[in-house]
């Protein structure tokens, strides 16, 4: 991303690493590379988080980060969700942090199709009927 | 041989039998009904085939990366076949999908038939209007769609009236489904298997469901009842012919009054035109209304089949909210079918004593993976996780969560309409859609009660923090009301077989014919309903009025 300079790339870290901050054993975003490889993957995916991340990086040139953030926050909500976005996106893509966190995707889980526990339908059951007749009958 | 609607001896003529506006569910079965029966059906679809291979529910950026071509807004996903949608003036925004399949390709598969009750509110509980037919016609359809769709779910649910249930098993309860029914059994509330056009065995074109929670992003796997699985490929082998790419801009009408067939734009930008004896709208409660408007001729100033003034008017998209709840246990709540675990209809029906009239159906469902976790869906604006707490946060929420997401009944006003803009237009110039819709005091009483009850719910299943997203804004899939059904011409638009008062040979087979909304997720109507259309449509063919 050519618009991604050394300049606004630090301006993001300082930006996500509010957003994500370093705890314990969790790295904080700019830690896990999110102002590096972590947005590069992101925006390669996500083409449409590029110009609300624009916006972000142009409030940040101009003002501390917190204040940005606050600033995105209010008055630029689109692009406070995008820098969301690619903070968590960057941040949880890695396998490294997956591990972390105990994730593992979207594995492919077979079905289990056993019956339905009856002892816990049972008292559904019991109540009976829920529904209101229709009172014109048949049509 | 071809069977035409007035030439049974079967002679091939310069027109189908029947041309038919969208390739949805209601289109493809009433495609597929009436080539069973010989005739001579053209679809009109301005998208394409869904493709699956670019679907990224096995793909491990899935969570940042659900692939543009599943997005469900059309202002967002932009695929060549979408038309812009102007919701500037709408509390909700519309949601849909433009492609072979309609909007079960992105549907979340929840499976509902109405209630009785859903068909008598004027009635029962003196609002809005009742439907000029019941439960109990509608019953032998629900059945057949069912096993068409390969539903999966479980008869005898005390919610409705005892009858044939769907073909296969339901999915599994899951950790939070169990934990949520106990829950509703010691609060004497009602919770059912959920149902869901979700195959949970082979079934026919699907496979069973490997519980990837991706239904509402292209079912990759093969295990979600979508039509262009479930009924194009049957469709196409009786002799319907589909024709995708192309963008219909007006139904022709000739000097008598009926409708010559449909005015469409292909791909490369050429106008053609499909003369039918019969034209059938299944283009849902947007795109129907569209064109009907955009159908205005000297004769029909204000639109085709709108005598009435109702085409566009009475718009319902059932406003959504979401209460979540986290758990100390795991419950593996990051995946699974979605669909629904289990539904809730304890306060579907009217109690006066709440003060609002009608309900909500709940769909208990997982709530994904760390990045969902940071979201305000599910999780509403007010709950992120970002700053200080962040990694403490994520973990708790993490397969550690449940969600209810709640239908709300809107009831129809016909300040809730559909129009076309008078600037925004599609990429063939076209006129887009422009709605107006706000959520009325009823339904925002209701939703706030709802979400008040599914709290409870939670908290008595365990949660020691429930969040809500009361309403949010990208989840109008349910269009419907758009051109109205009734007996009286003067106060409808189609009869009760969606044949248009003004025009014999003019039809809607969607879900822009509803009186009244329910508070379910409407397939199962829309798709019961066009079936039983198309019947009555076969069983009088021999008096239609045809345009040669």
């Amino acid at each position: 991303m050519t618009f991604l300079d050394d300049a606004a790339r630090a301006h993001l870290g300082a930006l996500a690493d509010l957003l994500i901050p370093e705890d314990g054993d969790m790295p904080s975003a700019s830690g896990a590379g999110v102002a590096g490889p972590g947005v590069d993957a992101v925006l390669a995916a996500r083409p449409d988080l590029v110009e609300p991340l624009r916006i972000a990086l142009a409030l940040a040139a101009e003002m501390d980060p917190p204040r940005a953030l606050a600033t995105l926050r209010t008055e630029h909500p689109a692009a406070f969700t995008a820098l969301g976005e690619i903070a968590a996106g960057g941040y949880f893509l890695q396998a490294d942090i997956q591990r972390r966190i105990g994730y593992r995707g979207r594995a492919a889980l077979p079905i289990d199709t056993a019956p339905v526990d009856a002892e816990l339908l049972g008292p559904v059951l019991a109540r009976g009927a829920i529904w209101r007749a229709d009172p014109r009958g048949a049509q | 041989m071809t069977k035409s609607l007035l030439h049974p001896s079967g002679s091939k003529r310069d027109r189908a039998d029947v041309c038919i506006i969208g390739a949805g569910p209601s289109g493809a079965i009433a495609a597929t009904r009436l080539a069973e029966e010989g005739l001579d059906v053209v679809v009109l679809e301005q998208g394409d085939w869904p493709d699956y291979s670019k679907a990224r529910g096995a793909h491990a950026d899935f969570e940042i990366n659900s692939g543009a071509d599943w997005a469900w807004n059309p202002n967002t996903r932009r695929l060549p076949a979408d038309y812009p949608i102007n919701g500037s003036d709408a509390d909700i925004d519309v949601v849909l999908y433009n492609g072979v399949g309609g909007g079960t390709v992105i549907y979340a598969a929840q499976w509902h038939r109405n209630a009785p009750s859903d068909f008598c509110v004027r009635t029962l509980d003196g609002v809005a209007d009742d439907w000029p037919l019941g439960y109990d016609d509608l019953r032998p359809y629900y059945e057949r769609v069912e096993r068409a769709f390969g539903i999966s779910g479980l008869a005898g649910d005390p919610a409705f009236p005892a009858g044939d249930g769907p073909p296969l098993p339901p999915v599994p309860l899951g950790d939070i489904g169990r934990r949520v029914a106990a829950a509703h059994n010691t609060l004497g509330w009602h919770w059912w298997p959920g149902s869901n056009a979700i195959a949970t065995r082979p079934y026919g074109p699907l496979k069973p469901c490997v519980q990837r929670g991706t239904c509402l992003w292209g079912c990759a796997d093969g295990a979600k009842g979508s039509a262009d699985r479930t009924h194009w490929p049957h469709a196409i082998e009786l002799g319907v012919r589909l024709v995708t790419g192309a963008r219909v801009r007006q139904i022709a009408l000739n000097a008598r009054g009926l409708a010559e067939g449909a005015v469409w734009i292909d791909r490369e930008g050429q106008e053609h035109i499909t003369r039918a004896d019969v034209v059938i709208l299944a283009a849902n409660g947007i795109g129907t209304p569209r064109l009907l408007l955009l159908s205005a001729t000297h004769g029909h100033p204000d639109g085709l089949a709108n005598s009435s003034g109702l085409v566009g008017r009475r718009l319902m998209l059932h406003p959504f909210g979401v209460v979540t709840g986290v758990f100390s246990d795991d419950l593996h709540s990051t995946q699974g079918p979605w669909g629904q675990h289990i539904h809730c209809l304890q306060f579907y029906e009217t109690d006066a004593r709440r003060g609002f009239v009608r309900g909500a159906k709940w769909g208990l469902q997982p709530t994904g993976g760390p990045v969902n976790a940071t979201r305000g869906w599910p999780w509403g604006e007010n709950n992120l996780v970002w700053g200080p707490h962040f990694h403490r946060d994520v973990r708790a929420r993490l397969g550690h969560s449940a969600m209810w997401g709640i239908v709300a009944e809107d009831l129809p006003e016909e300040s809730n309409r559909v129009e076309l803009d008078p600037t925004l237009t599609d990429s063939n110039g076209i006129p887009a859609p422009r709605i107006r819709y706000r959520v009325n005091e009823n339904s925002t009483r209701l939703m706030d009660f709802h979400i008040a009850r599914a709290r409870e719910s939670l908290e008595a299943a365990g949660a020691y923090k429930t969040m809500v997203a009361p309403q949010i804004r990208e989840t109008g899939w349910h269009q419907l009301g758009t051109a109205k059904m009734g007996t009286d011409p003067a106060t409808s638009v189609v009869d009760p077989w969606g044949r248009t008062h003004d025009v014999p040979n003019l039809y809607v087979f969607d879900g822009s014919t509803w009186p009244t909304s329910s508070g379910m997720n409407p397939t199962a109507t829309i798709a019961a309903m066009s079936l039983r259309c198309t019947e009555r449509l076969l069983a009088q063919r021999h008096e239609q009025k045809v345009p040669a």
